[in-house]
């Protein structure tokens, strides 16, 4: 049998909008897929079918209203993000899923080199070690060394967008989710952040991916999921990447 | 994971008389008696390292709560454990809760009025909290300020000067100060910056962050801020009514707010 990282079961996400007579609106229902340790598994779908929710889901950015999202960390007990402690989350953020966002959120007056390095430290790493680390991932990801001691909420979209997948990449997570981490970037920095995305699939690190460019997710998903307003309509391997 | 540090378990504050039904009440009135009910059997746990936000409009109980849990109040019901003591905090004498407040606890008031002794000295009220923690050596008591001072970012040349002649975010500064100055396990942030300009309440929250991170304080902090809590917050419980509504992550909390209130309290601030 396949080892598993990530099993999905019946998962649903409703908004009720109480400032709006309680009108629910549905982002997804009744997910069920697995995510296989080591494996690529993008997703497609039109804007608005719900692919961010499905990655916030498990990232538990947002709750989830129905079903289980079942984690099988590499050493210990399976736990449901959907449904577990929040203090259990903060430390599977900590040590082991990593995350970019489709819109970062530059925590102001913090430099640059100092967020990439805080999340090393949160894994446990010392000090020195995680500066170090920090760096290196910076100057791959074409962030000059100037900008090191500077704030990311001065920066320019792109280079924002570059410390995000910095400080999510450097710390090499179990599970990795993708909300589109290149699209703000141009062509030869998008080519270096696939690069370096490439090199942690090479080293076994599960990822969850969307990207809005269907040419970067063949390249890389192994299976891609296809949601359409809000349901699953197919999974299928993807032939290209093989 | 981490420990948790502090666990708090159906507090309850009831201001008046009371009666059996003021726990059931809907609002912190209660209609059959007209008690306030400030803090309504309010369940919580700190971990440790963590900053724990809790927001909540103006009367829903956040200052009673915290203040109960430094002993400045005390509750009408309900118990609070450290890790490792088996005994409610509550039921300690008032010698032993007096060496909990000065060892494992600090405070940091909205007011500096209230944090602060404006009689004395800034370094004044920051070694008074020394010497309720035994300190005795003046050379010791001298380096400790000396350092409390820097690590706060105080200038040394105002130490002897008086509270009411520095500026409110220098106040603050002290209330930190003071509250550190026994390396408490614990600190309570009551709206530690709110009132402040905009420039020096950043300034204030960039220190409580990097003090955060140096000395793996466990912090609660109570602010109606959402950028404050977004900030510097792990985890946020939202209160009303002397109740907590709703608790989350913070990105959570923000993100997806589920009860009706915050939804309202999120989108009316972002
Ligand atoms: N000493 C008191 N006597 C009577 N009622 C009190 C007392 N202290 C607080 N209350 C009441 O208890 C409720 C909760 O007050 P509390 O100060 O804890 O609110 P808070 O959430 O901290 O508000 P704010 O955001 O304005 O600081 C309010 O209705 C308040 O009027
Ligand atoms: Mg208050
Ligand atoms: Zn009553």
């Amino acid at each position: 049998m396949q080892d598993i990282i990530l099993k999905v079961r019946n998962l649903s996400k409703k908004f009720n909008l109480h400032l709006l007579g309680g009108k629910v609106i549905t982002a997804f229902q009744n997910a069920s897929f697995v995510l296989k340790r080591g494996e690529f598994l993008g997703i497609s779908g039109k804007s608005g079918s719900g692919k961010s929710s499905l990655i916030k889901c498990i990232y538990r950015t947002y709750l989830s209203t129905e079903g289980e999202i079942v984690y099988y960390p590499k050493n210990g007990m399976p736990i449901d993000l959907a449904r577990c402690l929040d203090e259990e989350i903060i430390d599977l953020r900590h040590r082991k899923i990593g995350y970019v966002s489709q819109f970062f959120y530059a925590i102001p007056r913090v430099s640059c080199l100092k967020i990439v390095t805080q999340t090393l430290i949160q894994q446990g790493v010392d000090e020195d070690g995680a500066k170090r680390r920090a760096k290196n991932m910076l100057l791959r990801l074409l962030i000059p060394e100037r900008l090191f001691d500077a704030y990311p909420s001065t920066f320019s979209g792109g280079e924002r967008q570059r410390v995000n997948i910095a400080q999510a990449l450097v710390k090499k997570a179990e599970l990795l989710l993708l909300d589109e981490p290149t699209a703000s970037l141009d062509k030869t920095s998008r080519a270096i952040v696939l690069d370096e995305i490439l090199k942690l699939k090479k080293k076994g690190i599960s990822v969850i991916g969307i990207f809005h460019d269907d040419e970067e997710l063949k390249r890389f998903a192994d299976r891609i999921l296809v949601l359409e307003e809000g349901k699953i309509k197919e999974i299928y391997k993807n032939d290209k990447n093989s | 994971m981490r420990d948790w540090i502090l666990k708090v378990e159906n507090l309850t504050k009831i201001y008046g008389d009371g009666c059996p039904n003021c726990l059931k009440s809907e609002t912190n009135k209660c209609p059959f008696c007209r008690a306030t009910i400030a803090v309504n059997s309010v369940s919580l746990a700190l971990y440790s390292g963590e900053i724990l936000g809790i927001m909540g409009e103006s009367g829903s109980g956040k200052s009673t709560l915290v203040r109960s849990l430094y002993f400045d109040i005390s509750p009408t019901l309900g118990e609070a454990y450290l890790n490792g003591e088996e005994r409610n905090i509550f039921n300690f004498n008032s010698q032993e809760k007096r060496k909990l407040r000065n060892f494992n606890m600090g405070m940091v008031y909205q007011s500096p009025y209230r944090g602060l002794n404006f009689e004395i000295t800034a370094g004044g009220n920051v070694a008074e909290k020394l010497l309720m923690a035994n300190w005795r050596s003046y050379s010791n008591i001298r380096r400790r300020l000396i350092d409390l001072f820097e690590k706060t970012e105080l200038p040394l040349n105002r130490m002897d000067d008086f509270p009411a002649t520095l500026s409110g975010g220098m106040q603050q500064r002290i209330q930190i100060a003071k509250a550190l100055a026994n390396n408490p396990e614990i600190l309570f942030l009551d709206e530690p910056t709110s009132g402040l300009d905009l420039s020096v309440q950043a300034r204030l929250l960039d220190l409580i962050k990097k003090i955060q991170q140096e000395l793996k304080i466990s912090i609660i902090l109570v602010s109606h801020d959402l950028g404050v809590i977004r900030l510097l917050a792990d985890r946020v419980l939202v209160m009303r009514e002397g109740r907590i509504i709703e608790s989350g992550l913070t990105d959570q909390i923000l993100e997806d707010p589920q009860h009706p209130y915050t939804q309202l309290l999120v989108n009316s601030m972002l």
